[in-house]
């Protein structure tokens, strides 16, 4: 079924921006700063800039391809086979990597908010309420997606406002970091562009792409979305890191968290805001899940040929969830990720690029009826 | 079908959604407000978690007693307009004790006398003793952080004596002890008499390589009153001397901490002196590497008006004697900011975080020649460091002479 082209550059903008900014944004700091100590700031940057270019990488094989998504277009260029065993693979990794992530996030209310609530039912509740969203069309969801980014974005920004002051500039520097080798830069970069929300982020564009008004909003979008995007969980980390320290922000396991309990509001207007932080985080966690989730079922829709997306909607809901329930506890958790993340490039950034080649040199090219 | 699969969501979700599991009354809860940690003064314990016929090693402290402060439900005024008359502090909080191998064992065994369960959310003090202090607060520090109840606002504080003294002060301004002292310590930050040395400061400290950590240093003055008396401080994790009452307001200067405060007697001549007050401290830090060895440059700015003094002789209207008062305040400050760095370089507590400097601005000395904090200690004892003072006077208050 084909819908309608009606998504925007603000949209796709905004998408990404959500999808980026979710479960994992608390540990990042603690996650950039075990690599490379007080070069944490740079190594986001540097791992974004990565996850940058992957989008593009997607976005130009939007350009050649706008009327397809990445397994039709990777059917034109490859050939059939190889593009079902390669969109197989997508499909399972972003299995596996939603299940993750809802774990994660399960991890962390039950930490916080519900210490007896069976983690059955947080991942349950938030898997339901996700797959109720995706029965609506992808230009409905960019709408929902429109509606949750000013609660993203702004407390986000006043995050960093609020914890600004709290900092000390000592802590950020050496930028580079303190007995560091260029060996740890690449390996801590190919490990922040390895997290699951930046898989997620780059990858929502691939589907978006058949979907926006034109290649150009897409294009606009994804750029945008990159650097908005960038540049808040760039601050995140700076924040978090300039007010811990390098070693202190590797104590807990989401340091950002600890941060909203550090700060206060000015004339002391509420006592406690890390309540209010960690409800606009589940916001957060919800729009990220939601466009992993939604990749899941729209790969595994045109993997089987199937009419629409919607048709996985329910049908993926016990696969994710018993994903979500296989790690033992949160150590094991990080480890998966960070294993699963690392092979994922793989997926979602070395895949594309030899597509992009492939296509470069077979001159293949979609279709072109730019409506 | 569509209905049926509707209305077998709607049921679930009243299932899922009302969110029982963690259902918790206000009175199922003991909040405890206040914690002390000691030395048991008797080895003995009915354990609860092990068996008594084997051995358990203990944390570098020894056996801990731990005292808490509980609030009785129902006791706490909830506004200004409910204070006054009432209950004393007698009645409105209780304090429980008990003994453990580490804290979090002391902590469960304190659960074991309780009815209900033992929330720290609302910890707002949490005292150590000076001797325990000088052990070694690793264990301590490690149950706070594991905790999610216990926030990094609480205030971590030493005590010169017995900690838990602290804890059955009854003072007469507030029902609860702990509320008061924590808010006394806020108004001190307020006031510019403290650094901001909440827990979760003073965990940042003892983390980095090159600083290390300090506490309020508290006593308790005639069971009804508590004093901070200084400030502890620390090397890695001991405690290994605290400072005078006075100095807490050089360490202010040095460390920046504003809105200013506190107030310095400068003596001028044999029999006068007046007293200066500061508003605003600036402090600058400037590192420099010599013959492999980091030389500091620390220049204070300190603004101040002046409130009393104690001879009619002195002429606060002449400007010739407000740059005298000036000029001698920075010979004085110099010396005090001097000592105090003195002192902490002999126990080798760096509390300004000078090594920090180091390792922000001269990365390359610090990843060859020092590399971890032991390291730093050392050099930190003999590292030179030049301070120089600037005081301004701004107003000598409403008298015109």
């Amino acid at each position: 079924m084909r819908e309608p082209r009606q998504i925007t550059a603000t949209q796709t903008m905004m998408t990404i921006t959500n999808s980026m900014v979710g479960v994992s944004v608390l540990a990042l700091p603690r996650i950039a700063s075990e690599q490379v100590n007080s070069g944490a700031v740079l190594i986001t940057i540097l791992g974004l800039f990565l996850a940058f270019v992957g989008m593009m990488i997607i976005a130009a094989l939007g350009i050649r391809f706008p009327n397809d998504s990445l397994i039709q277009s990777s059917k034109a260029i490859i050939g059939r086979p190889l593009s079902y065993l390669f969109g197989f693979f997508i499909f399972l990794f972003f299995i596996i990597i939603v299940g993750l992530i809802t774990r994660e996030f399960s991890f962390i209310l039950s930490s916080f908010l519900f210490p007896d609530t069976p983690a059955t039912v947080l991942i349950g509740t938030m898997l339901i309420v996700v797959a109720i969203t995706t029965r609506n069309d992808i230009t409905t969801i960019s709408y929902i997606q429109f509606v949750y980014f000013p609660f993203i974005a702004f407390p986000i920004l006043l995050l960093v406002f609020l914890a600004f002051p709290e900092m000390d500039i000592r802590q950020l520097r050496p930028f580079v970091g303190n007995q560091t080798t260029f060996q740890d830069f690449i390996e801590g970069s190919l490990i922040i562009a390895a997290l699951p929300f930046v898989h997620i982020g780059s990858f929502i564009l691939s589907i978006y792409i058949p979907h926006t008004q034109s290649t150009k909003h897409a294009i606009r979008g994804s750029i945008f979305g990159a650097i908005l995007s960038g540049t808040l969980l760039s601050l995140i980390v700076l924040v978090t890191v300039g007010v811990f320290g390098m070693n202190d922000v590797r104590n807990p396991l989401w340091p950002v968290y600890v941060l909203t309990r550090m700060i206060q509001l000015p004339f002391e207007l509420l006592e406690r805001l890390d309540i209010l932080f960690l409800i606009i985080w589940i916001l957060s966690a919800f729009t990220t899940i939601l466009s992993g989730y939604l990749i899941v079922i729209y790969n595994g829709s045109q993997l089987f040929n199937l009419k629409s997306h919607r048709v996985l909607s329910y049908l993926m809901l016990p696969i994710v969830f018993i994903m979500a329930l296989y790690p033992q506890d949160i150590l094991q958790l990080y480890d998966l990720l960070r294993t699963v993340g690392l092979y994922g490039l793989l997926i979602t950034m070395l895949y594309p690029l030899l597509l992009l080649l492939v296509a470069f040199i077979r001159k293949k090219r979609g279709a072109v009826n730019e409506a | 079908m569509k209905h049926n699969i509707a209305l077998f969501l709607l049921t679930l979700s009243i299932a899922l959604l009302s969110g029982c599991w963690d259902r918790m009354e206000v009175e199922d809860r003991s909040t405890v407000l206040g914690l002390a940690v000691d030395i048991a003064e008797e080895e003995k314990e009915d354990p609860i978690n092990h068996s008594d016929e084997e051995e358990i090693p203990t944390a570098e402290v020894g056996m801990i007693e731990v005292t808490a402060q509980l609030a009785v439900p129902g006791q706490i005024p909830l506004g200004p307009s409910q204070g006054g008359g009432g209950a004393g502090p007698e009645e409105s909080v209780w304090v429980v004790k008990a003994v453990g191998h580490t804290l979090s064992e002391a902590v469960t065994h304190l659960q074991q006398q309780l009815s209900s369960t033992i929330f720290l959310g609302h910890l707002k003090i949490f005292i150590i003793s000076d001797e325990v202090a000088r052990k070694g607060i690793n264990e301590i520090i490690d149950f706070m952080k594991r905790n999610p109840e216990v926030r990094r606002d609480a205030w971590l504080l030493v005590n010169g004596e017995r900690a838990d003294e602290t804890l059955e002060v009854a003072p007469k301004l507030e029902r609860i002890p702990a509320l008061y002292l924590s808010n006394m310590l806020d108004n001190s930050i307020k006031m510019g008499k403290l650094p901001k040395v909440r827990a979760g400061r003073f965990w940042i400290a003892l983390e980095n390589d090159g600083q290390d950590g300090y506490l309020p240093y508290i006593t308790v003055k005639s069971k009804e009153n508590i004093q901070v008396s200084g400030v502890g401080y620390f090397r890695d994790n001991k405690l290994v001397g605290h400072t005078k009452p006075y100095q807490i307001a050089f360490l202010n200067g040095l460390i920046e901490h504003n809105p200013g405060g506190s107030t310095a007697v400068v003596k001028l001549a044999d029999h006068q002196t007046v007293q200066l007050q500061s508003t605003k401290r600036k402090s600058d830090y400037t590192v420099t590497l010599e013959r492999q060895i980091p030389h500091f440059t620390v220049s204070v700015e300190i603004t101040g008006n002046i409130t009393g003094k104690n001879d009619e002789g002195i002429q606060l209207d002449q400007n010739s004697t407000i740059s005298s008062i000036e000029k001698t305040a920075e010979k004085t400050f110099k010396q005090e900011y001097e000592k105090l760095i003195k002192e902490t370089q002999n126990q080798q507590s760096d509390i300004l975080g000078l090594g920090e400097h180091v390792r922000a601005e001269l990365p390359n000395y610090w990843d060859e020649e020092v590399k971890s904090s032991e390291k730093w200690r050392e050099i930190y004892e003999d590292v030179p460091v030049d301070v120089t003072v600037t005081v301004k006077v701004e107003g000598v208050g409403l008298r015109a002479k």
